[in-house]
């Protein structure tokens, strides 16, 4: 079963935030987690992620910094600010309250 | 994930797709060299063998290898651009066209055909010579220049059999240019012309004179069985020409089933339609120009033609009820072989692969 673009593309934003409060991390490395945390529910359009995480920077959600590594490679780290976790716990909020509704519609139909 | 596993060449296409997608967006340096890593990062990845390739991947993978698709299809379309872009309706249209053309020439071309001889042979008649020249050789009988109703019923039924296989011909002309990569005339017609162009020759039709009374063998029994049997011949071979010119790879019944039921349905329409039809059993060849007198004649023209088209319907009826059912046989046919046989060698194809 794969979930449609609609309900993809309400949660992506959360989904980020989620990841970036567990772990600031770059953008390859933030792709992957989600991805195998949906463990095969969706997978995401790679190219299609960076767009929104700068998004999210300019709001303020999130804040970036380059890092290098121990090879030599430089790579932006993103951040979750306090703003960017806020956002998050209304938005989980949300999909608790509509998650419930569903649920309770789903379970008992004629209730 | 080290940089050092990236050989030069990789990098350097890495970067170049990079910069392709953030030029072709107009974005800056800093977004290049992030999107530059994640493509690195997913590149060591692939090479390493850490990230499995999935299903969705192998599909790009073989999509990528195979080349841009859109720039195949117009490669295909340049190679077989006839053969793919004609549509049935485009066939069926060129069809209608070429058979009432050729309608035309059998009907209109027969009568006047054989009134422009008689009328030049009862000229040539005059000349001593030639009088002397045809009696003698027996060819021509001088005195009532009455030709032999057995030859008139060759001559005349094999200028129909001429005739009736322009179109198959033309047909398969038209298949040989098509597969040189020639656009034939019905290319360059719009459809809706098309269309036009079919319903206007089946409307002129009804105001074409037909001259049959003027040929001398149309009472005959004989000549009766003999014009019913080709006919109905030419009737076959024309459906099963349409058929042929409509049916192209990849074969659909579709197409057979629309082509031979429009085919039947053209037949039909041409031939209850009526027409002037003119009994010139008055005319004979020594007075050739009495066909324009009766042409001069309006009344006439009108009161023959009223009363023939009444006589002529039943006729046609008749022909009509005689012959369709070997186009619809020929229909029928066409489709039952075709799927019998795309069964058997369908079959044959497919297990060729499984077995290898």
């Amino acid at each position: 079963m794969k979930p449609n673009k609609e309900l993809i593309g309400a949660s992506t934003r959360l989904l980020i935030l989620g990841a970036l409060a567990r772990e600031a991390t770059y953008g390859y490395a933030l792709i992957n987690a989600i991805n195998d945390e949906a463990d095969g529910l969706f997978v995401w359009q790679e190219g299609t992620v960076y767009p929104i995480l700068h998004k999210l920077e300019k709001e303020g959600l999130v804040r970036t910094q380059w890092q290098q590594a121990d090879t030599g490679r430089r790579r932006k780290y993103y951040y979750i600010t306090a703003e960017g976790r806020d956002k998050l716990a209304d938005g989980a909020k949300q999909w608790d309250g509509f998650h419930s509704i569903i649920r309770s519609m789903v379970e008992e139909p004629n209730g | 994930m080290d940089k050092e596993t990236l050989n030069p060449d990789v990098e350097k296409k890495a970067k170049e797709l990079c910069r392709e997608i953030s030029v072709a967006h107009e974005l800056d340096e800093e977004i290049q060299e992030e999107l530059l890593g994640h493509v690195e990062d997913k590149l060591i990845g692939y090479l390493d063998g850490k990230i499995p390739v999935t299903i969705d991947d192998a599909f790009l993978l073989a999509k990528n290898h195979f080349g841009d698709t859109a720039l195949i299809k117009s490669l295909f379309q340049d190679v077989h651009v006839a053969e793919v872009s004609l549509s049935l309706g485009r066939r069926l249209g060129a069809a209608a066209i070429i058979t009432m053309c050729c309608t035309f020439l059998s009907t209109l071309g027969t009568g006047f055909a054989w009134l422009l001889f008689t009328y030049l042979h009862a000229q040539a008649m005059t000349v001593d010579e030639i009088q002397a020249l045809t009696t003698s050789g027996s060819l021509l009988n001088a005195s009532d220049v009455a030709i032999d109703p057995l030859l008139a019923l060759v001559l005349y039924m094999s200028w129909n059999v001429v005739v009736c296989l322009v179109p198959l011909a033309l047909f398969v002309r038209w298949k040989k240019a098509m597969k040189a990569g020639v656009h034939p005339w019905f290319y360059r017609w719009r459809a809706s012309s098309m269309w036009v162009m079919v319903l206007a020759l089946v409307g002129l039709k009804v105001l074409i004179p037909y001259v049959p009374s003027a040929l001398p063998f149309a009472d005959t029994l004989m000549s009766l069985k003999y014009i019913t049997l080709i006919a109905q011949g030419l009737v076959l071979v024309q459906c099963a020409s349409w058929i042929w010119w409509c049916d192209n790879a990849p074969r659909t019944f579709k197409s057979i089933l629309v082509s031979g039921s429009a085919w039947t349905l053209f037949f039909a329409t041409i031939t209850v339609l009526p027409h002037w039809h003119f009994r010139f059993g008055s005319v004979s060849a020594l007075e050739p120009f009495a066909i324009g007198g009766q042409f001069s004649h309006a009344d006439v023209y009108w009161a023959l033609s009223s009363f023939t088209i009444v006589w002529q319907g039943w006729n046609l009826v008749m022909l009509f009820v005689s012959i369709v059912p070997f186009g619809l046989t020929t229909v029928i046919a066409y489709w039952l072989s075709s799927y019998v046989l795309n069964r058997i060698f369908a079959g044959r194809v497919n297990k060729t692969p499984s077995t290898q």
